[in-house]
């Protein structure tokens, strides 16, 4: 087992790069389950945004506005500064910008005014058009009471009154199918929702310089005239990577088991478990093809970064699959993780279509066609490769 | 013998394959994934779109004003606040489980809105505000009627008065365009990007240090015995850098720009005059990285690759809010950190145009530029060796 001993021996070297990988994704896993799990509040809440407040007028008018505005949002008052304002809204520290002029109150007096406030927004999003929403039925109610024969004082304590009073009126209907649904289970799908990413990057980073290694020309020629057979070489090659690859896969399902505990062996637990494995030959098969190739170190590097982060941006890791293109999904269907994710929203049930055993087993044979697909590749290039060297 | 040594130093960084990977494949790599998976984000996180909503109204009931409110809603405005499906109760909690809806009204004799929980599964994120915005609506409705019944009740000559009032749909904001800027938060994604690449030249900058160190590589050694003047050689092989490691910039700007069309929201010329001097703050710094101790070219290149990166994920390249949080508890190291100095200026280029703080990031990064410059001049100038 000499060359499963060098395998070994050489994968030690790469050990403090994995380490790092492991450490990183464990320590972002780990604060994004103690910052996730808050049990929401299942009664309706009506969204509370922030919103900056500029009051030139300061009457009672804009007081009353500014009171209302205040028990639903959060008001900060700023000054008039082009720049403070801009850089609050790109920032989205401020989701809206109210500028109350002068003449506030006047106008709201006036019969016929067309312009009462002045806003600073990013045009065409919702916190816009909801806080417009707010303000306009908040000021048209006041010119109603006004026109009615109120005076301003009633006016503005009648719409106050009774737009706070018909607040939240709203049913919760809860889906059929959320009694499953725990805070863990949630913390489970986004740790193997990102693990794809981790997985490959460590399999990079760990096989492809030690297959590259035993690929280079002196070494294999060296191998092959020694008294190993080529078989039991490869064999014991393929030994390795396995050890190698299984080994990084318990230790993150070990992981997961002391995060998350036991919902980890629960059914949609063990489901995930079950399409992560698919990760693990993947990796092997892109090792080896980039291994036929030779790459220099630095080399390697730079095909691992760009095949890791290429994969994850396009197959909906890091950015999730609902929300990505329809041009950029039909062009992911051709990689194997869009697979994977696929897999994984179902399991979570971050699709609209329900989870279905077939569904799932279909997308996992998918997965293992493209890696069948990609050991042929590389399969097909060493070969190549070989009858090269021979010459 | 500037002209010399300044040929052939272009031609050395152009030969470089891992420093050309770094400058100029990687960011237009990344920028191209950025592209593809953030190309949707804004448009269905933050942009409005019309809000499906379904409608039970009975037959008999008795409040039918409600539904022309909704109908009038769903026509007015574009695009309108919201899309009605007229069906009965059973069909609309299924299209309101399936995330086709987002709220059901039913009319019968009250009225009444009915949701999925703002964090239930499948649901995006513009949930909670688009269940705002329909029960904002209800208000609205629930109140003019709470309206009417007073004024009624306290004069009931006003009724003509005021019923073509609530009848209007009003608007009475008037919107101030402050910037003619692309507002667009994923753009900060992008400057990061650039920063990222002008932090990178700092791998190019590091070379000429080795190249003149005679402790530090076998060229340095031949450089340190000819009789060429090593202020000239170090003058032209900067200045190579600089041009071939700005054209890299160059052809990554363009891609950005032509290519997948992002908005920068200023003029091409001025976005490519700042990258400019992040080239030159980039190659300083790696030139100054390179003069210092006897480390190996592999641990120095670590820490170019460290710092820079750590400085770019300070400045958001990886967390967009990264920058905002910083600001907050310690803004001085947003005051200092290269990248965030880098990328500032585009944003302020974008949102305000070349105003004084502009101009103080640019100086920041060109005072950052010459004191690394002259710090690693500093050190390998007038070096001699007994034995090498």
């Amino acid at each position: 087992m000499q060359v499963f001993k060098a395998f070994m021996k050489t994968e030690k070297h790469f050990l403090p790069v994995i380490c790092v990988y492991f450490i990183i994704f464990c320590a972002i896993a780990f604060l994004a389950t103690r910052f996730n799990i808050d049990s929401k509040d299942t009664a309706f809440q009506t969204t509370s945004l922030n919103i900056g407040i500029i009051d030139e007028d300061d009457s009672t008018s804009s007081k009353a506005l500014r009171e209302y505005l205040g028990s639903l949002h959060t008001l900060t008052d700023l000054p008039f500064e082009k720049e403070i304002l801009l850089d609050q809204l790109f920032y989205r520290n401020l989701d809206y910008i109210l500028i109350l002029p002068k003449d506030f109150e006047e106008q709201l007096l006036t019969k016929d005014s067309k312009t009462l406030f002045e806003t600073v927004q990013i045009p065409g999003i919702y916190s816009s058009a909801f806080i417009d929403e707010q303000v306009n039925a908040y000021l048209k109610t006041v010119k109603l009471y006004l026109a009615g024969g109120f005076t301003l004082t009633d006016s503005l304590q009648h719409t106050n009154e009774s737009l706070l009073d018909s607040l939240n009126q709203v049913n919760v209907i809860t889906p059929k199918d959320s009694g499953k649904k725990s805070s863990a289970l949630t913390a489970i799908y986004y740790f193997y929702q990102f693990l794809p990413y981790v997985l490959l990057s460590m399999i990079l980073c760990g096989l492809t310089p030690i297959l590259t290694i035993f690929w280079e020309k002196n070494l294999t020629k060296r191998m092959s005239c020694s008294p190993t057979s080529l078989i039991s070489r490869n064999f014991q090659l393929a030994l390795g990577s396995i050890l190698f690859c299984l080994s990084i896969w318990l230790l993150f399902i070990l992981t997961s088991r002391i995060f998350y505990g036991a919902e980890m062996f629960s059914e949609k637990g063990l489901l995930c478990i079950a399409n992560s494995f698919f990760v693990l030959p993947l990796g092997a098969a892109v090792s080896l093809i980039i291994g036929c190739f030779s790459p220099k170190g630095e080399a390697i590097n730079m095909i691992n970064n760009v095949f890791s982060l290429g994969m994850s941006f396009l197959c909906g890791i890091f950015v999730p699959q609902q929300m990505l293109g329809e041009q950029v999904l039909s062009i992911s269907k051709y990689l194997p993780l869009y697979w994977y994710i696929k897999n994984n929203n179902l399991i979570a049930g971050f699709t609209e279509e329900s989870f279905e055993i077939n569904t799932y087993v279909k997308n996992i044979v998918i997965q293992f066609l493209f890696c069948v697909a990609l050991f042929a590749v590389a399969l097909v290039i060493s070969k190549y490769k070989s009858a090269k060297h021979k010459e | 013998m500037f002209l010399h040594e300044f040929i052939y130093e272009c031609k050395t960084v152009l030969r470089q394959k891992e420093e050309l990977f770094w400058v100029m494949i990687f960011p237009l790599a990344l920028g191209t994934m950025f592209y593809f998976a953030f190309g949707n984000l804004t448009n269905s996180t933050e942009n409005f779109h019309t809000i499906p909503v379904a409608v039970c109204a009975e037959t008999n009931a008795k409040d039918d004003n409600f539904k022309q409110v909704l109908e009038m809603l769903s026509k007015e405005g574009e695009p309108p606040l919201i899309g009605i499906t007229d069906t009965n109760w059973e069909d609309a909690v299924d299209l309101l489980e399936e995330n086709k809806v987002r709220g059901i009204f039913k009319i019968e004799d009250e009225i009444s809105l009915s949701c999925l929980p703002s964090d239930s599964f499948g649901a995006d994120g513009t949930l909670p505000i688009e269940q705002s915005i329909l029960e904002a609506i209800l208000r609205e409705y629930r109140t003019n009627i709470k309206t009417i019944t007073e004024i009624t009740a306290a004069d009931p000559t006003k009724l003509p008065e005021i019923i073509p009032l609530m009848e209007t749909s009003v608007s009475y904001a008037k919107n101030l365009s402050l910037t003619p800027g692309n507002m667009d938060t994923i753009i900060q994604y992008y400057f990061n990007l650039i920063a990222m690449a002008c932090l990178f030249t700092s791998f190019a900058g590091a070379q000429i240090a080795i190249k003149n160190q005679a402790n530090l590589s076998a060229l340095g050694a031949r450089k340190c015995v000819s009789p060429n003047r090593k202020f000239l050689s170090v003058a032209a092989q900067f200045l190579a850098c600089l041009l071939t490691q700005f054209i890299c910039i160059i052809i990554n700007i363009l891609y950005l720009y032509y290519v997948l069309k992002i908005e920068f929201g200023t003029s091409l010329p001025m976005i490519l005059f700042t990258a400019f001097i992040g080239c030159i703050m980039g190659i300083g710094f790696g030139f100054f990285i390179g003069t210092i101790g006897q480390l190996k070219e592999t641990t120095k290149t670590g820490i170019m690759v460290s710092a820079s990166l750590l400085c770019c994920f300070l400045s958001g390249l990886m967390i967009g809010d990264m920058r905002t949080l910083i600001e907050k508890h310690c803004p001085v190291i947003n005051d200092i950190n290269p990248a965030v100095l880098i990328s500032d200026s585009f944003l302020t280029l974008n949102i305000y145009g070349t105003t004084e703080r502009y101009f103080f990031n640019l100086g920041g990064l060109l005072l950052f530029a010459v004191l690394f410059t002259f710090a690693g001049c500093l050190i390998i100038r007038r070096k001699t060796y007994a034995s090498l």
